[in-house]
């Protein structure tokens, strides 16, 4: 992914619907630099000094590497090295299960960070940096960061061509973020995403792990507000 | 062609999908499944498993539309390497959401696909790759797995016979390039999704350079009717060369959106007025895209037309994934070739300088002709970079970006060269609900102060 960065679709160059229809640009402006930000990122892993640019950590898509001092290192609990050994059991290569065992870094550790890096590294006798490297290559993880709740927007062309743009729209204003941004209290992220497979219920947002589908703003809001 | 009849059509590959137990293995087997899977390992030994599958004329329902039993063919009968059979269930093609109803609601014919396609080549090690955001159908298929091996349909002795088959699940993590086969490969390799130079192809060297099958989800769902029902049957079933059952999935400017389980070869306006409800809102059709958002645009003047492979390409599209997008008159063909084209460039690897540069220049330049600030001869430079895309490069995505911005831009080229003449008349949004986050380019108060306090002092 050397043109993009792995992280989600960028704010003002994702599609623009209105009317439902007639797609039209993105009113948010040029580039993750030009946007200055509402708020922190709950953990800045910049540090407190850091300007607060929230776009960076996310959609970058490094985990905090520069902030050793205030990371601990990770261990694998018993039971996700039992599932980690069964893993291995399953490839003939066991540098062939490093997708699922950073699956199940994600889910000890909440996400994916540096620490965590170097954990999966150690576990499966890789360098660090392979491990980097393929982390980076692939956007779906959950990145140090991430808010509780990771919106994810398909702003595909059959999701576009049916009103994905006013989804978009709907949740910057609501929670007060833009695409890549993650509101002050870490309970939501935004991203808009590409083609999540679901166009028949068009526009659909993945939260998590869930597919909401057939949205509108209400239908939205409804969700949203019912989230623990 | 005589019109294929899709309205005495029975379905076949979706029959159970919409039954609440359809994804349970004991309703599976009480419906006849495994049955398929049970005459391949009995009655057939592999070689006549291939034949039976040639003779069927079934076409790879991923995308390349290729004979299925050839692919089988290439895969070495003699080798001292482990063989292996890998699904694509890596969906992502914008436009198509068929395999997502298998691997969901109907995960055991799938299973079933897999353990006659298996023991075709000779492979006892298969996985299924499925990509990262279907977490649903990755849950759904584990419960399945489980069950087939608790039941006898995976493990040692599949079916009681000799045959040994481990089944595993592979989840992606979100990027499109892993559908392309050999990227797919890369990936279950626990690398970077890269493709691969083709030769050597998978059949003799692919995952852990050992021979190797990558089938689609539906290709591998139709094998067990095949085995049950027999070739003549499938072949009966819309063209020769290219026949049986096909999801369609329909999606954007239509009343009733959705897969349909059609014969092959149905035209496809009989498909969008019928079937999908026809133009939402009573509006005109502008435009489809047939096939995946990788396939040549066709005109509402050119959609008279049988969805089948041969019948597609004859109108210089293709079938593909079989996504079929619907586009009605309001839509803006300038706005709407510039976010497919934002797909390619966010999707391609990298690795080739054709693709890599020319996506990102195509996104850069459609974008600025959107924006109002393009050249009236743009519109052939784009077409030339397009014209420098195509089969230049390891795999096809960079094919599949030159393709819609070529269709697009010389079928609706008018409507671009309107946009450029109009300059900046393009129509900025609303304002976000809630005001601003911020003002860009706004000068604060302080700011004004001290530029006021400058000017009169004569700086």
């Amino acid at each position: 992914m050397s043109g993009a960065p792995p992280g989600n679709t960028e704010g003002s160059r994702g599609p623009g619907v209105r009317d439902g229809n007639v797609l039209t640009p993105s009113d948010a402006p040029e580039g993750p630099g030009a946007m200055s930000v509402v708020g922190t990122a709950p953990a800045d892993p910049r540090g407190p000094g850091s300007t607060a640019r929230t776009t960076d950590a996310p959609q970058g898509g490094l985990p905090p590497s520069g902030a050793p001092a205030a990371a601990p290192p990770r261990e694998f609990s018993p039971e996700a090295r039992k599932r980690i050994d069964w893993l291995y059991t399953r490839y003939p290569l066991k540098e062939a299960a490093l997708l699922p065992v950073l699956r199940v870094a994600e889910e000890e550790f909440g996400a994916i960070d540096g620490p965590a890096i170097l954990c999966v590294a150690k576990e499966m006798g890789l360098s660090p940096g392979h491990v980097l490297g393929v982390f980076t290559f692939y956007t779906h993880y959950r990145r140090a960061g991430d808010g509780k709740y990771v919106l994810q927007v398909c702003s595909t062309i059959s999701c576009a061509l049916r009103g994905a743009r006013d989804i978009v729209h709907h949740i910057e204003g609501r929670c007060r973020i833009g695409p890549g941004q993650t509101t002050p209290d870490g309970r939501f992220t935004l991203k808009k995403v590409e083609c999540l497979a679901s166009c028949d219920t068009a526009p659909v947002v993945q939260i998590n792990d869930d597919y909401h589908e057939g949205l509108t703003t209400e239908k939205l809001d409804a969700i949203l507000d019912s989230l623990p | 062609m005589p019109a294929v009849d899709y309205k005495t059509f029975e379905k076949v590959l979706l029959a159970h999908a919409d039954h609440p137990d359809s994804a349970s293995i004991d309703y599976y087997i009480g419906h006849g499944g495994y049955e398929g899977a049970r005459k391949a390992l009995t009655e057939h030994d592999p070689a006549g498993l291939i034949d039976l599958v040639k003779a069927s004329n079934l076409r790879g329902r991923g995308g390349a539309g290729f004979p299925c039993g050839l692919k089988w063919s290439f895969v070495p009968k003699v080798t001292s390497k482990p063989k292996y059979l890998v699904v694509n269930a890596d969906e992502s093609e914008p436009g198509t959401f068929k395999d997502r109803i298998i691997l969901e609601r109907d995960p055991h014919q799938l299973i079933e696909g897999i353990i006659i396609a298996a023991h075709a080549i000779g492979s006892n090690t298969a996985y299924c790759y499925i990509r990262g955001e279907f977490v649903k159908g990755y849950r759904v298929m584990e419960k399945a797995i489980a069950e087939a091996y608790a039941r006898g349909m995976l493990g040692d002795k599949v079916l009681g016979t000799d045959f040994r088959l481990d089944l595993t699940m592979h989840r992606g993590a979100g990027a499109y390039i892993c559908g392309e086969e050999t990227g797919l490969l890369s990936s279950l390799e626990g690398k970077r999704g890269l493709p691969k130079i083709k030769p050597p192809f998978p059949a003799v060297e692919g995952l852990f350079r050992c021979p190797t099958v990558v089938n689609n989800v539906e290709t591998l769902a139709n094998l067990p009717h095949i085995l049950v029902r027999g070739t003549d049957w499938f072949r009966s079933i819309g063209p020769e060369k290219g026949p049986g059952p096909k999801l369609l999935c329909v999606s954007g400017h239509v009343e009733k959106p959705g897969t349909f389980e059609v014969p092959m070869g149905i035209n496809l306006l009989d498909l969008v007025n019928d079937l999908a409800g026809g133009i939402w809102k009573g509006r005109k059709l502008k435009a489809i895209i047939p096939g995946g958002s990788s396939a040549k645009v066709l005109t509402a003047a050119e959609c008279d037309v049988g969805m089948d492979f041969d019948s597609l390409a004859a109108k210089g599209t293709m079938l593909g994934s079989g996504g079929v997008i619907v586009m009605d008159e309001t839509t803006d063909m300038v706005d709407a070739l510039y976010n497919i084209l934002r797909f390619y460039h966010h999707e391609s690897c990298g690795q080739c300088t054709p693709c890599r540069e020319g996506t990102g220049w195509l996104e850069k330049i459609v974008g600025r002709i959107r924006d109002g600030r393009g050249r009236m001869e743009d519109l052939d430079l784009c077409l030339e970079i397009c014209d420098m895309m195509v089969g230049k490069t390891i795999c096809v995505l960079s094919d599949a970006a030159a393709f819609p911005c070529e269709s697009i831009i010389r079928k609706f080229r008018p409507e671009f060269e309107e946009r450029i003449r109009k300059g900046s008349g393009f129509t900025r949004p609303e304002p976000r609900p809630g005001g601003p986050l911020v003002q860009i380019g706004a000068i604060s108060a302080h700011n004004q102060e001290k530029l006021a306090e400058a000017s009169a002092h004569g700086h």
